[in-house]
């Protein structure tokens, strides 16, 4: 019955963690899908209403998106920290990101990238930032989805099989 | 006391490096600070009320350029970003102008590179010098003035004139305040340089009166035109009349019933005597004192 019962638990927990790193990649996918979204909105708030970028921020920290946790941090610290420039603050919370979302350094680069450029340029090269932003970020939503295609299966059937092996090897 | 302003307004938008040995200036010395100077690579300097001097590494008047402190690349960038909030492309507005304002109502004059569309300026890029000056509301300063001319029914289209730093816009800044507050007329402001309200983000940043509506950064012709056909003012405020279109505003104005309060720059009244019969009175100002009026004459008065 014992012997049941801890097989049972070691190909549920391996098919678990094969399943989680399976997720990482369909997450992956959904939170750069968001952000592009998110750019366009930036984009269209700079073209037509010049928001402040700080206004901005704290727009999205409202939103529904997946990168809410991120621009809420983002925002409070902007709050907080009046002599900080935004793009430090903005920098700073993305180097925190990879840590806590299952993005890659080049998918944190981009958004690297794009918080250099705020507050650096007027309208028109404000736009091209984020135009140039957009093109990296279809680059990694394409490597995201190839990635996603590639190991989503392989790593749920992973982790079902390890959890056999283990139980042959040991039992 | 001024460097308690300084403190609370204006150091939270310049970079640490900068900031740093500006914090050393003792409270006296700051009372004599009219500007606070930045460049790129440039000493920092300080516009006193009657001279500019350099800043020295210990927070002291000095006027030997060597001694000074001198601003590094990256904090005069830090510190653009921080009074742009990082939204540059938000200010334009403002810049192609040549000026930022802070929240707080301080107008920071900018020095670059001009980028011309049309013969007109779209832009100033590559921003090497920033001007913070310090600005210093005397309420109080038109109490007498506003007594003159709201007496009565109507308020008195009224012409100040005084030559540079005689306090004009200090002037008729308090007078929207008093006129508003105190005598309960709908003020309007034409704002066409945006020093009298100072707005940030739709807020005046100076105190014009609580009965006071302000077009901001518009050509005085069109913002008179607007305010008079949409605001019903008793009295419009505006800064710096000069060409014909300007004239062409006030003549609009006085058509419409409105009266108007103008500054001009002048020694005397002969300066602007083809401007004095649009007027019902002149007031000269003095240099010595903010505010001080010289003489009033009515219109039609003889004059020197």
């Amino acid at each position: 019955m014992f012997k049941i019962l801890a097989c049972a638990a070691i190909l549920f927990s391996s098919t678990a963690l094969g399943f989680l790193k399976a997720a990482d990649f369909e997450k992956r996918e959904k939170i750069l899908k968001h952000l592009k979204s998110d750019l366009d909105f930036i984009q269209n708030e700079i073209t037509f209403m010049l928001t402040p970028i700080d206004e901005i921020i704290g727009k999205l920290s409202h939103s529904d998106s997946e990168l809410k946790i991120f621009y809420k941090s983002v925002y409070e610290k902007i709050l907080q920290n009046t002599d900080v420039p935004v793009s430090q603050i903005w920098l700073g919370e993305t180097m925190k990101l990879a840590k806590v979302l299952p993005l890659t350094k080049s998918d944190t680069d981009v958004l690297s990238l794009l918080g250099q450029s705020f507050g650096k340029s007027d309208v028109d090269g404000q736009i091209s930032a984020i135009k140039t932003a957009f093109q990296s970020l279809n680059i990694q939503l394409d490597s995201a989805v190839s990635d996603k295609n590639k190991n989503s299966r392989l790593f749920k059937s992973l982790g079902f099989y390890a959890g056999i092996l283990i139980i042959v090897m040991f039992f | 006391m001024i460097y308690d302003s300084i403190k609370r307004d204006i150091f939270p938008y310049i970079a640490p490096g900068i900031r740093e040995h500006l914090e050393k200036i003792s409270k006296s010395d700051c009372e004599m600070i009219c500007e606070i100077r930045i460049g790129k690579n440039m000493p920092i300097s300080l516009s006193l009320t009657d001279m500019a001097v350099f800043l020295d590494k210990n927070g002291k008047f000095c006027n030997a350029a060597e001694n000074a402190v001198y601003t590094e690349n990256s904090d005069f960038e830090k510190t653009l970003e921080l009074m742009t909030k990082s939204s540059v492309y938000a200010a334009v507005d403002e810049i192609k102008r040549g000026f930022i304002t802070l929240c707080g109502g301080y107008r920071v004059g900018i020095c670059g590179r001009a980028v011309l569309s049309e013969q007109k300026i779209s832009y100033i890029k590559d921003i090497s010098f920033l001007s913070i000056r310090i600005k210093r509301e005397v309420f109080g300063c038109a109490d007498a003035l506003a007594k003159f001319i709201a007496d009565g029914k109507n308020v008195k289209s009224t012409l100040i004139i005084g030559p540079p730093h005689s306090g004009k816009t200090t002037v008729i800044r308090d007078l929207a305040r008093i006129l508003s507050d105190s005598f309960f007329r709908r003020v309007a402001i034409a704002d066409e340089r945006g020093e009298i309200a100072a707005m940030y983000r739709g807020n005046a940043q100076n105190n014009v009166g609580k009965l006071t509506c302000v077009m901001d950064l518009c050509p005085k012709k069109d913002a008179v035109n607007m305010l008079i056909r949409s605001m019903s003012p008793d009295v419009i405020i505006t800064d710096e009349i000069g060409g014909e279109a300007d004239l062409t505003a006030v003549r609009s104005a006085l058509l419409s019933g409105v009266g108007i309060i103008a500054t001009r720059h002048g020694k005397n009244f002969s300066d602007v005597k083809k401007l004095l019969p649009l007027f019902d009175c002149a007031v000269l100002l003095s240099r010595e004192n903010v505010g001080k009026i010289q003489k009033i004459i009515k219109a039609g008065d003889e004059y020197v």
